[in-house]
């Protein structure tokens, strides 16, 4: 009982709050037209909020792609690492190091890589032959978009090996034994064995990234804080700038709930996906 | 039993951590933006010195100035009581005015002669015929050009949009050095940057107290910008990810023949110990214009306020008249390089002895002028980033651009009259 006392008072309470708050006008540059019950006008307005729905957009697709990179690459991470080898050891506690870096450290070391006049990923382009002039990484739009996404994955991929690392250790050795006699080539084996028995870690896996991919925030408004020309502003990005730039806290208040509920959508679709595994 | 001694050695943690309290003296809280140079501390150690009666108690806010602005506005927001003078920014005073978190001090400004100050500043920090602060320290955007290049080449520093054009694309090409770099990112100093085109062109983005953002004017300046990077490449592509720094950094190393910037940069181009590659290089000259317009800088600095939320207004106010007096002033022009607001400061010889350009450049500061002053003003200048940026980045074209910021611009505007 304390502990559902204690959830309904740190999550419930709060959410129940930012909600009642987005059925208000308040906006705290006019101190005297405080906290109007306006009912669902904030939400009515963003339905028609051309920024909105570029920045869910936005949102969107960096989610999709950053999160279907870093599945792909931490599950080649941790085949690999979960093969014998020499220092696997040290390797395996190397790749966390992009985990272990606060977001906002390692988005102004993107930010410098990324850098037009002197950063290396210009320099290495250049010097492999794709490029000839140095480009401004983060002052394109697409490009700036693709930058986000690289720095994204480069931080969070260990954490997705680490996790089907975990998974791929729990599967019984004597499975893939009794395959080989059978005479199952490599690609079936991971085909019939691995998937199969990794899915409910990778759903997991999944779930918290996308999660968090969705509410992605300090990276982005690091590298690029929205530009250029918003290409890369994200909801919680906009939901920010309406609450302190702008006090609207009203409006700002309907922004993060549509946020908390797409993502509540995101879990519930994951939940049931991992009920019907198990 | 646990729980509740958990709670109570928290409790006492808490308690425990508040500031030392010196027995006896006046305790004044100050927030005031980082400053690398020390000079602040000495100007708490002379106030203290002085008035032994008071001690004041600094509280170090990150550089940025919009980080700045949304902690001030969390602790204001939940009308916190602990700080009494804040540091704000030349753009907030309306802001912060209309949401009732800082004081009036038509009052307290009694002493103190509004015109013993530059104008631009005080009228910054006027909402609705009252001051709500103190003009600390002033800036003024400034063009910085490689005085050994130009002189090489025989040319005279330009003055107009198409002299700088011509000088830096010959410059570009001989030297291998960009041509022009100024600030462009998506942010606020973009429109600082905007703004001393279009008034340099002879515009203005308000006509009578109403945003006329899609002007003529204010169309040829955002295609001059749009021209510089795109069609003439005298500024490199990546200029608009560009904030002051960034774009610092290239003139100082030596990689740029024009830079505009604020006054700041001049002590870093003397400056050999912080890799500055330009020393005895560089000179200043007033922001280049339209042919046949006259020369314009958007007006920066920072003032002080005090929270309305202060239990020590008397104190607080104190320590803002010593901040703002000629003796507080001088110190920060020569151990901080900000720029004074009062008048005579500009004709101290120490000052002008550590600063030789201030001489010059009094008319500029005096002419500096003010972004415009509205509560919504930070809403007003994100959207407006967006657009700009927008075509900066040609995926719009400058009417477009200019068109859309002015339709939402006046959605704020019309939401915002009751």
């Amino acid at each position: 009982m304390p502990s559902l006392a204690i959830i309904i008072l740190i999550a419930f309470v709060p959410i129940l709050y930012t909600f009642w708050l987005s059925l208000h006008s308040l906006n705290l540059k006019s101190p005297l037209a405080t906290s109007n019950f306006i009912g669902l006008s904030n939400y009515i307005l963003l339905l028609k909020d051309f920024r909105m729905w570029r920045a869910l957009w936005q949102t969107l697709c960096f989610t999709v792609t950053s999160v279907s990179c870093e599945l792909v690459f931490g599950l080649i991470l941790a085949l690999i690492l979960n093969m014998t080898f020499k220092l696997r050891g040290i390797c395996r506690a190397s790749i966390l190091i992009p985990w272990a870096i606060p977001t906002v450290v390692s988005a102004l070391l993107w930010t410098w890589i990324f850098n037009d006049q002197y950063g290396v990923f210009n320099d290495i382009l250049n010097k492999i032959g794709i490029i000839k002039v140095y480009k401004s990484w983060l002052g394109v739009p697409s490009l700036a978009f693709f930058s986000i996404i690289i720095a994204e994955v480069w931080k969070t991929t260990p954490f997705v090996a680490l996790m089907l690392l975990a998974g791929l250790q729990m599967i019984p050795k004597d499975l893939y034994e009794a395959a080989r006699i059978d005479g199952a080539s490599r690609l079936r084996q991971f085909q019939f064995i691995t998937l199969p028995l990794l899915k409910p870690i990778i759903l997991v896996a999944l779930l918290f990234r996308t999660l968090d991919a969705f509410r992605v925030f300090d990276l982005i408004y690091v590298m690029t804080a929205g530009g250029p020309g918003n290409s890369t502003e994200v909801l919680s990005l906009y939901t920010y700038k309406t609450l302190f730039s702008y006090l609207d806290f009203g409006y700002g208040c309907a922004l993060s709930f549509v946020t908390f509920a797409v993502a509540g959508l995101i879990s519930i679709f994951y939940i049931l996906l991992l009920k019907s595994e198990i | 039993m646990r729980p509740y001694l958990f709670i109570l050695i928290f409790l006492a943690l808490i308690v425990g951590c508040g500031p030392p309290n010196k027995v006896g003296k006046e305790q004044i809280t100050w927030a005031v933006g980082k400053d690398a140079t020390g000079a602040q501390g000495e100007l708490i150690k002379l106030f203290e010195s002085k008035y032994p009666a008071y001690k004041v108690n600094m509280i170090e806010m990150p550089e940025s100035a919009s980080t700045q602005h949304d902690s001030y506005v969390t602790y204001l927001s939940t009308a916190d009581s602990s700080i009494d003078i804040y540091t704000i920014d030349v753009i907030w005073p309306a802001e912060f005015a209309a949401a009732e978190w800082i004081i009036p001090l038509d009052d307290y400004f009694g002493p103190i002669k509004e015109t013993d100050f530059l104008k631009g500043p005080i009228d910054a920090c006027i909402y609705q015929g009252k001051l709500y602060a103190i003009p600390w320290f002033t800036d003024a955007g400034v063009l910085y050009y490689r005085k050994d290049i130009l002189r090489e080449e025989k040319l005279t520093p330009p003055r107009t949009w198409q002299e700088l054009i011509d000088q830096a694309m010959k410059l570009q090409e001989k030297y291998k050095v960009h041509g022009f770099v100024f600030q462009a990112q998506q942010y606020e100093g973009l429109i600082c940057n905007f703004l001393e085109y279009v008034w340099g062109n002879g515009g203005s983005i308000e006509y009578n107290g109403k945003f006329d953002i899609a002007n003529p004017r204010a169309r040829q300046a955002l295609q001059f910008m749009v021209d510089i990077i795109h069609k003439y490449e005298i500024a490199p592509e990546g200029v608009i990810t560009y904030k002051e720094e960034e774009s610092r950094q290239i003139f100082t190393s030596g990689r740029a023949a024009f830079h505009r910037n604020w006054p700041y940069v001049w002590a870093i181009a003397q400056n050999e110990a912080k890799g500055s590659m330009v020393k005895d290089k560089v000179g200043i000259i007033p922001m280049v214009h339209n042919a046949g317009c006259k020369s314009s800088s958007v007006l920066g600095g920072w003032n002080l306020a005090i929270s309305k939320y202060s239990k020590n207004k008397q104190a607080a106010w104190k320590f803002i008249e010593f901040l703002s007096s000629y003796e507080a002033q001088k110190l920060y022009a020569i151990k901080g390089g900000r720029l004074p607001t009062r008048k005579d400061v500009y004709q101290d010889e120490e000052v002008l002895r550590f600063a030789p350009h201030y001489r010059d450049f009094y008319q500029v500061f005096i002419n500096a002028r003010p972004r415009p002053v509205s509560p919504y003003y930070s809403q007003i200048s994100d959207l407006l980033q967006i657009e700009l940026h927008q075509a900066l980045t040609l995926r719009k074209t400058v009417e477009e651009a200019l068109i859309d910021a002015s339709k939402k611009i006046e959605e704020v505007v019309r939401q915002q009259v009751p």
